[in-house]
């Protein structure tokens, strides 16, 4: 019985670690990522900081949702952003609206989001959806500054 | 002695309106407590009054027992419940990247000079907070 016991926690232990090193590396790979990103100036630079950031992106989501959501809507409003650096809109459009469709919650990375999502429109020369884009982030914004007065 | 001091014998109708007057005090007793009764329930007040604290810890226990059985089985309930999606954490860079946020769409939609580097700064920020919570996750 003490053996069985001590068997069932040590594997319990060994699932905990094992989980925790992945989460260790999900993290290392967001913040690596973005690090590149940061560093990135050239063309050539900007694209690979893209995939790297494209790359985490596409990893399965190791920890809670309440944190690794966030964490996906910011990882596509920044390749979004890195396409119009690239003067790439039609691709920065379909990152933002990627990153929309991760949460239709009204969050702070969706108000980022949708400013994304207003400026590729904007220089795909659609002015009047990149005003509804830009009208619905205020919206958002409105909304968590009045529940944040509400609840400081 | 002489016989005037003596009351006469009583007449038939005296002793009817005594009989009757008998039967109404026999019947008054079914209507009160007794004397023993009353008693009682004077030494019941009064040592309540004197001992306030021992009778509402006497009575307290069967409250707290028939309160507590639906307050734990909510609770029970409640945890066995999934209740949705967790709750985006809560952070302090939160609140700085919505008012830059403000900010910016207030310039954009005013025509003012764009803060953009301003909310890039705190996104970052957020960004940082959220990794990092992501470790404390563990």
């Amino acid at each position: 019985m003490k053996t069985t016991l001590l068997l069932l926690s040590m594997l319990f232990g060994l699932c905990a670690c094992s989980r925790a090193s992945e989460r260790r590396a999900y993290a290392e790979q967001i913040a690596e990522a973005h690090a590149a990103a940061d560093r990135a100036s050239s063309a050539e630079e900007l694209r690979a900081a893209g995939h790297g950031l494209e790359r985490a992106f596409e990893q399965e989501p190791q920890g809670k949702t309440a944190t690794t959501l966030p964490l996906r809507q910011d990882l596509a409003d920044r390749i979004a952003r890195l396409h119009l650096r690239l003067d790439e809109p039609a691709e920065a459009l379909t990152w933002a609206r990627r990153g929309l469709a991760e949460n239709g919650d009204p969050t702070v990375l969706r108000g980022g989001l949708l400013i994304t999502e207003a400026d590729a429109l904007e220089a795909l020369g659609q002015r009047d959806e990149a005003r509804t884009a830009l009208m619905a982030a205020l919206e958002i914004n409105q909304t968590l500054l009045n529940v944040e007065l509400e609840n400081p | 002695m002489s016989d005037e001091l003596l009351d006469p014998p009583l007449t038939p109708a005296e002793q009817a309106e005594l009989a009757e007057l008998e039967a109404l005090l026999e019947a008054k007793n079914h209507f009160e407590l007794s004397a023993g009764a009353r008693k009682q329930g004077l030494a019941d007040l009064l040592g309540q009054l004197e001992r306030p604290k021992v009778r509402k810890l006497s009575r307290r226990p069967s409250a707290v027992v028939w309160w507590s059985l639906p307050l734990a089985a909510a609770v029970i309930l409640a945890w066995l419940v999934p209740l949705g999606p967790e709750r985006a954490p809560v952070s302090p860079r939160a609140s700085a990247l919505m008012e830059a946020q403000n900010a910016h769409l207030t310039a954009r939609l005013t025509g003012a000079p764009l803060p953009r580097e301003e909310l890039d700064r705190v996104q970052a920020e957020y960004r940082h907070d959220l990794l990092a919570s992501l470790e404390a996750d563990r």
